[in-house]
């Protein structure tokens, strides 16, 4: 038999060359063909571990993919009668839970959900924080002035104020949103861009960049940070009373409970353009990130004020009652951003930090710590798969 | 067999048909839309729309292996088309191989000090996916989600026999392409 083929090859290493036992053979006897199996299965195991971490973080519960077949079947306009294993499971009493029926009923295909796709976009700490801060703020403390000036700026984010929640219920809190109206915001913007100077960051975010002192930096990272710049967005969450009625209905309260000057408020929430400066090991692992932006503001165009929107967004049923009261306990909702810390994995403290009060957050594992501050109208945030100490050595020499 | 749409009457019932795709292949259509999105909602998002233009679509009543491979091609056109969508939005900033399509499976905001990492990690791969040719790319994406050669041939167009010839090429690009990520070849911004 003559050598493989590297397609051939290849195919061998799956199990999957047309005949199996004479291409093994052949490989078995030649030095040649071996060499060359053991580079292709080289290749295959590092694209493998490599495309491995682009998987989803879980499977999807079976129960997500019945929601999602009913969504999809009510936008095809089928006949919503249930086939198959689910029958007789799915006769739910009220709207299935994280599956908004579309406004009336029309749209011609599912509702769509990207305004809500959380932090995991942003790359860096501080992006990722404050997207994840947004589903709380939007429910809670909502913040932003108009990039347009359109409306009044309501809530400008001074300091920070830790909310706990259980990670199970983050889920649930994005999913009751998009109960109860729709978001639009330009996620895309999210994605921080390269950028090539610390000069050329300034000009997009707007603000000098501080940089830290070269001798606090932690021992082995290379002093030049690869930097990025997330661009200024706004995410838009326009309330809808029909929606909001089914919402209150499927809870057991009357539709009628909604306020007239609610339907079509909307929150405008501006996330301004945040500088990531990442410090990368000698193995091109990312020890740490500065992040610096502009503040976060909101405020609620049409028929509503944010106070009265808050006050009706904090006292709707099925919100995590813990999550609330936190909520509520935040006197200067106004200008304090809510920072959601998943309880069970984050310690937290305040501290101070540049002469104001920040917080200073550490995973449970010593893996990580954080430090986060706002001070003229900026926010700061130094994190790192580091110790505290050395993190606030950077945050601290940060000019 | 061959049955007369009228676009008036529908079949008979198609819609066992569909609950039973939908059931068996929506989980692993995600997967793999989820490896080229990187990002839970925009995955399910666009299967839903694959299995919307199911509806009604003559190739339903094809046989299994046919609607399967129709499907996977919509999903990758779809999820293709929604990342140069994202990126003519997004070229006046620096190289187009910077590339990185949103990511944001379920559990990592709630952990954004332990995601650091594997944000990059996915940064990096994302790169490196973006620097070989589509058909390539789309290639290796299936091997890796667990796709055989001959779902992949139907998927791609391809006879059986190239498949191992465009995976190999594919993994050996990559291979080269990620490496250059991980030694910060790629930090240099021109």
């Amino acid at each position: 038999m003559k050598c493989l083929e590297e397609g051939e090859l290849r195919a061998w290493i799956d199990g999957e060359a047309a005949d199996q036992a004479a291409a093994g053979a052949h490989v078995d006897g030649c030095a040649t063909c071996r060499a060359a199996a053991q580079e292709l299965r080289g290749n295959a195991e590092l694209a493998a571990g490599a495309i491995g971490v682009l998987a989803p973080a879980a499977a999807l519960p079976p129960a997500q993919v019945e929601a999602a077949r009913e969504r999809v079947v009510a936008a095809a306009r089928w006949p919503a009668t249930v086939t198959g294993p689910a029958a007789g499971a799915a006769e739910p009493a009220g709207p299935p839970a994280a599956v908004p029926r579309p406004g009336a009923g029309l749209a011609p295909r599912p509702a769509r959900r990207r305004g809500w796709v959380p932090a995991g976009r942003a790359r860096g700490w501080l992006a990722a924080a404050v997207t994840g801060v947004l589903a709380l703020a939007l429910v809670a403390t909502p913040a932003g002035r108009g990039a347009a000036s359109s409306f009044l700026a309501q809530f400008r984010s001074q300091r920070f104020a830790v909310v706990t929640f259980e990670p199970s219920q983050a889920g649930d809190l994005a999913a009751t949103l998009r109960q109860l109206g729709t978001v639009h915001g330009d996620l895309q913007g999210m994605e921080p861009e390269p950028v090539a100077t610390p000069a050329a960051a300034s000009r997009l975010v707007g603000f000098p960049l501080s940089l830290p002192d070269d001798a606090a930096l932690p021992a082995g990272v290379d002093p030049s940070p690869r930097i990025q710049v997330s661009p200024a967005r706004q995410l838009r969450f326009t309330l809808d009373a029909a929606r909001v009625g089914r919402y209150l209905e499927a809870h057991g309260r009357a539709a009628s409970e909604v306020p007239a000057g609610l339907d079509g408020a909307t929150l405008v929430v501006s996330v301004p353009a945040a500088a990531l400066l990442q410090y990368v090991a000698a193995d091109g692992t990312p020890r740490l990130v500065i992040g610096q932006s502009r503040e976060l503001t909101a405020g609620v165009q049409g028929g509503a004020t944010l106070e009265s929107l808050r006050e009706f967004l904090l006292d709707l049923p099925g919100l995590p009652p813990q999550t609330v009261r936190q909520l509520r306990a935040i006197g200067d909702w106004r200008d304090t951003l809510p920072l959601p810390v998943p309880a069970d994995r984050i310690d937290w403290r305040s501290t101070t930090i540049h002469g104001v009060q920040g917080l200073q957050l550490g995973d449970r594992n010593g893996l990580g710590s954080a430090l986060i501050w706002q001070r003229d109208g900026r926010i700061y945030g130094v994190a790192g798969l580091l110790r505290q100490a050395p993190v606030r050595r950077v945050a601290e020499s940060l000019t | 067999m061959a049955r007369v749409d009228t676009g008036v009457e529908r079949r008979a019932d198609p819609l066992p048909r569909f609950d039973e795709l939908f059931r068996r292949l929506y989980p692993r259509l995600y997967d793999l839309c989820h490896r080229l999105l990187v990002d839970r909602w925009e995955a399910e998002d666009v299967v839903q729309e694959a299995f919307l233009r199911l509806v009604g679509a003559a190739v339903i009543d094809r046989p299994d292996r046919e609607v399967e491979a129709w499907l996977r091609r919509v999903c990758l056109n779809l999820g293709y088309n929604r990342l140069r969508g994202q990126r003519r939005g997004r070229e006046r900033l620096e190289r187009a191989s910077a590339e990185l399509p949103p990511d944001g499976a379920a559990g990592e905001r709630d952990d954004p000090l332990g995601t650091l990492l594997r944000l990059e990690q996915q940064a990096q791969v994302h790169r490196a996916l973006w620097t070989l040719p589509e058909r390539q790319r789309t290639c290796l994406l299936l091997r890796h989600a667990g796709y055989s050669y001959a779902e992949i041939a139907d998927t791609c167009e391809l006879a059986i026999g190239s498949v191992g010839v465009l995976l190999a090429r594919a993994e050996r690009t990559f291979r080269d392409s990620y490496q250059r990520q991980q030694q910060g070849a790629d930090h240099e911004v021109p």
